[in-house]
Parts: structure tokens; C-alpha cells; sequence
């Protein structure tokens, strides 16, 4: 038989829920144990446990949060549904959290998606690209009449997660030992590495629209215009004072790793 | 022609040890990494390693090269692996005689190439391609297999041992692995040690296993056992002075154990060299 038949029928049998007898049969006798399949066992069963081993890895949280049982189920649906294309485990253990949200019964867990997704965050930003963050002092060398046409690059380690306020008191309850406190509605999460450090905070309504706006190669200008009609009745000079402020702590968090005045002829075609 | 003959002790580097390492530097002549465990953008993995490598030598050893596979090879892999080599400048890059999938996917475990001409054939021509690739030799590790195919035409040993001469390639003898899959096969590791070229041997790997009374698996996550530091010490008759490691993947133990286990390497080796020839 030819080697990409015999690699076919062994990586079939590895995958299936037991291997075939046609593939078994390409297999000596083993040396000491009764059935070839109790040998073939090494690798059928160590897929498994090799990637429920990398799961389980990654999101800690999640399997506290849920328990071992409702955790393992998680996992084996996972590997039943998806093998892996990913030549490094860790990109697929990043794939758990999309896989709940698009597979039901798990899509309809508002905590299970919610803590996976936020743990995949965690992961992704743990050895995204690295960057020099740039000094706050920029924007003081910055003409005030540029500061609405500047546009920022920001740290390839940050994502921004929406998930259930339940989902993040118990993600938070299970880091901190203590008592989650209830919460309600949906909030937006900024998970970021600051040196090597990675971190989190919840974003008030407000700055996960500005924050989001401004990654997408919005202008500050162009920002202070969307906070503006996301909130008619509010003060506009007090909301671009506000977007400063925001703008201020992403400095210090170490989140802007450019900035530059949008070149003319692109601020007048995105005007 | 030659593989790397200096002498020299190591540890395989692995994140959990990254304290011990920074707190107190070991007496490791150098580590061996896990090169995917640095394929990465950036963060902290990088930084680790790049603090690590300023004061250590470094040998590279990857786990996802499939050079047995009938799947293509992976560019954006050996792209990646390439540029990773020029980061850490290793004396020494190391796979395995193995495939890990085919029709694109990964089962993330090292799985045993028939021993056929047919893949022999596909194998040297595969290694001979990495290494231009690469721009140098790298090294196959002997695995440790649990089944073998009534396909096979010729022992592990020979097929090493031709796979190296056609590709010029250079092997990573794991005395583990030997140990390991001699029981399984039920064939002398000593007679396969004979067959294994003396002039190919660039590094050796020593590690523990789990036994089972039908089986054993090499799970890297127990102390090296007698019989293997027994094997070693032949492995030093034979082959001489060349660099070797302890492997620890899991069950990890405090760091002075793994450190002992080195030492305790380093004298039987010591021992081989003192002794009469």
C-alpha cells in the first residue's frame, strides 16, 4: 500500500471513534499486548487527552467556572467537531471560543461564551506583536488646531470582548476567591499587555465607542463628532474633554504606539 | 564529514523553570527549545528567550516539521522556523522522523513513519529540501513508536541510518526513545545503537516514560529510569563525546531535581570517559 493511503487510513482511524478493522489490519501483531487497537490506543487516545490537555490550559477560568463536567463536555464536543489545522496548539485552543458562540446548545450559555471568549482574549494579547508605546508627551507637542485631524496606531495586543456582566463577575469571582457580584446586560471588556503584563478593564459605554472608533482609523475630531450623536443631550465641549481624558489613560496604559495627523487629502475623503 | 562534537550538558527550556533560571543561573552548558513555543509575535515568550539566549547557548528542536508527511511542505512554516534561527542562532536544529497529519490538519503528536522505501525516498527528498531551504543541516530524532506496519521493509535503524546518508542530514539519537520502542518492538536496543552511524550523531536526548505492563509511552514525565541511564552509558562507549540533554515535559519536578538528574548525567558520562577503553 501506498504511504499516503497508509497516512489517510492512520489519520481516519485517530479521528473516527474507533479505528477501522481495514486500517488495523495494515498493523503487525504488537509484541506483548493481545489487540493491536490496545497499542493503535496510544495515539487514539492520547488525541484526545492531548487536546483536551491543551484546552484545559488555556482556559483555566472557564473550567472553574463551570465545573469539570459541563467543562468536559465543552471539550469533547470541540474535538469531536474540529480537528486541527493549526500546526501550534495554541492557535487551537483560541478557536474553543468561537466554536461556542456559533455551536448550539453552548451559543445559547451567555457565561460559558462570555468567560471562553474572554480568555481567548487573554491568550491572543499574551504574545501578540510586540511595540514601543508612545510617550504621552507627544500630544503636548501637538498644535492644538492638528489634534482633531490625528489618527492613532494602537498595540497589536489589544482586543475589545463583548460578553455578559455575569460572565465577567464570575470571571472575576474565580480569579479573586470572592463572592461574584451580579450583573446584568451585556459590557465591553479591554484586554490589552502592557511590558508583559497583560490586562483587563470593563469600558463604560462611552469610551468602548470612542476606543472603537479610533482603531477602526477614525480621526479624534471624527470621534468627538460620533460621541457627540451618540449622546445629543449631553455638553459637546465636555464630551471631547472626556475623549481627551480617555485618550490620556490609553497614553499611560501604554495602548498608542502612533500617531500622526490623517494627511489631507484622507481626512477631506473620509470628511 | 561531522556533527556538532563539542561536548556539553543541557536542559530542555520550558516556561515553568523561567523563575529558577532568572533567580539563580544553573550550571546548563546550554537549553534546548521547543521551537514552536517560539513562533510567536511577541510578548513574553520572546522576551524570555532573548534574555535567556544572552547568557546561554541554544539548540532548537521542533515538533511540527512532519517531514514523513505526504502533505506538502509547509513554507509558512520553515519561513517562520527560518527567521526563528537567525533570532536564537543555534548550534543546532532538530526534528523528528515523523509525520503529525496529512490533508492539512494536525493531530499534535509525533506518529511513525512506515518504514518503506517508498517513504524513505520521500523522506530524504523532503530533508534535503529543508536543509536548502534552511540554509543548513538539522538533525531527526530517532521516535519512540507504539505500532509498526506489516508494510515495513527494513528496521528503524537502517532507515536512520540511510535517511542521513542520502539527505546529509544529521541525527538526534533520544536513548529514550530506543529503550522505549525496543520493548514495544520487541528488538535490542543495543543492536540498533550498532547500526545507528557514529558520524551522524549531533545530540543526544535522554528522558523518562511511563510503563505499561504491554507497553511503554514516552511521556517525558517521570525520572529517568536505570535501564535508560544504563543504555546511555553505551551510548557514550560508542559514540564518544557528544552534546547531551535531559527532556522533562510534564509532572514537572523543583528544578533542583531536574538539575541533579543533569548532573548525574554529566558524571556517567565523565565515568564512560575515564574508563579504560
Amino acid at each position: 500500500m501506498k504511504l499516503a493511503k497508509i497516512q489517510a487510513a492512520f489519520q481516519a482511524s485517530v479521528l473516527a471513534e474507533a479505528p477501522s478493522p481495514d486500517f488495523l489490519r495494515l498493523l503487525r501483531p504488537p509484541t506483548r499486548a493481545a489487540r493491536v487497537e490496545d497499542v493503535f490506543a496510544v495515539y487514539h487516545q492520547g488525541y484526545r487527552l492531548r487536546l483536551a490537555e491543551f484546552l484545559a490550559h488555556d482556559y483555566p477560568l472557564l473550567r472553574e467556572v463551570l465545573g469539570d463536567e459541563a467543562f468536559g463536555a465543552i471539550v469533547e464536543a470541540y474535538i469531536a467537531a474540529q480537528p486541527s489545522p493549526y500546526r501550534s496548539a495554541r492557535w487551537y485552543g483560541a478557536g474553543l471560543a468561537d466554536f461556542l458562540r456559533a455551536t448550539p446548545p453552548f451559543s445559547q450559555d451567555s457565561l460559558a461564551c462570555g468567560v471562553a471568549a474572554l480568555e481567548a482574549a487573554m491568550t491572543r494579547s499574551f504574545d501578540a506583536a510586540d511595540a514601543t508605546p508612545l510617550p504621552v508627551e507627544i500630544l503636548g507637542v501637538t498644535p492644538p488646531d492638528d489634534w482633531p485631524r490625528l489618527r492613532f496606531g494602537f498595540h497589536e495586543s489589544i482586543e475589545l470582548v463583548d460578553l455578559s456582566a455575569e460572565a465577567l463577575a464570575a470571571y472575576e469571582a474565580v480569579q479573586t476567591e470572592e463572592e461574584a457580584a451580579p450583573g446584568e446586560g451585556d459590557v465591553a471588556v479591554l484586554v490589552w499587555r502592557q511590558e508583559l503584563e497583560v490586562n483587563y478593564r470593563a469600558l463604560d459605554e462611552l469610551e468602548a465607542l470612542a476606543l472603537r472608533e479610533l482603531i477602526r482609523g477614525a480621526t479624534f475630531g471624527e470621534t468627538c463628532a460620533l460621541l457627540a450623536f451618540a449622546r445629543p443631550n449631553e455638553n459637546a465641549e465636555e464630551l471631547t474633554m472626556e475623549a481627551a481624558n480617555f485618550l490620556a489613560r490609553w497614553f499611560a496604559d501604554g495602548l498608542i504606539v502612533a500617531a500622526a495627523p490623517a494627511e489631507e487629502n484622507l481626512f477631506e475623503a473620509t470628511a | 564529514m561531522t556533527g556538532n562534537k563539542a561536548d556539553g550538558f543541557g536542559l530542555g527550556l520550558r516556561p515553568v523553570y523561567y523563575p529558577d533560571i532568572l533567580d539563580s543561573p544553573p550550571p546548563v552548558d546550554w537549553f534546548e527549545i521547543i521551537s514552536e513555543n517560539y513562533m510567536v509575535p511577541g510578548g513574553r515568550p520572546l522576551a524570555m528567550l532573548d534574555r535567556l539566549r544572552a547568557d546561554y547557548p541554544m539548540r532548537m528542536h521542533g515538533v511540527s516539521l512532519s517531514l514523513a508527511s505526504t502533505d506538502p511542505l509547509d513554507f509558512d512554516y520553515l519561513r517562520a522556523l527560518k527567521n526563528l534561527i537567525a533570532r536564537v542562532e543555534p548550534e543546532l536544529v532538530s526534528d523528528h522522523l515523523a509525520w503529525t497529519g496529512v490533508h492539512g490538519l494536525n493531530l499534535h503528536d509525533l506518529l511513525p513513519a512506515p518504514l518503506t522505501e517508498e517513504s524513505l525516498d520521500h523522506c530524504v527528498e523532503r530533508a534535503a529540501r529543508v536543509q536548502d531551504f534552511l540554509g543548513r543541516r538539522i538533525a531527526l530524532e530517532n521516535p519512540s513508536t507504539y505500532v509498526s506496519f506489516a508494510a515495513d521493509e527494513m528496521d528503524e535503524a537502517d532507515f536512520l541510518a540511510e535517511l542521513s546518508r542520502r539527505a546529509d542530514c544529521l541525527l538526534l539519537l533520544d536513548v529514550n526513545n530506543v529503550f522505549v520502542s525496543s520493548f514495544n518492538h520487541g528488538f535490542d536496543g543495543k543492536a540498533y545503537l550498532e547500526r545507528i552511524p557514529k558520524d551522524r550523531v549531533a545530540q543526544i536526548h535522554i528522558a523518562g516514560h511511563t510503563d505499561l505492563p504491554t507497553h511503554k509511552i514516552d511521556t517525558h514525565d517521570q525520572p529517568v529510569c536505570d535501564e535508560v541511564w544504563e543504555l546511555f552509558s553505551h551510548v557514550r562507549r560508542r559514540f564518544g563525546p557528544i552534546p547531551a540533554m535531559i527532556e522533562r515535559d510534564d509532572n514537572f519536578p523543583p528544578f533542583a531535581e531536574l538539575l541533579a538528574e543533569l548532573a548525574h548525567l554529566r558524571a556517567l558520562a565523565e565515568q564512560e570517559e575515564a574508563a579504560p577503553a
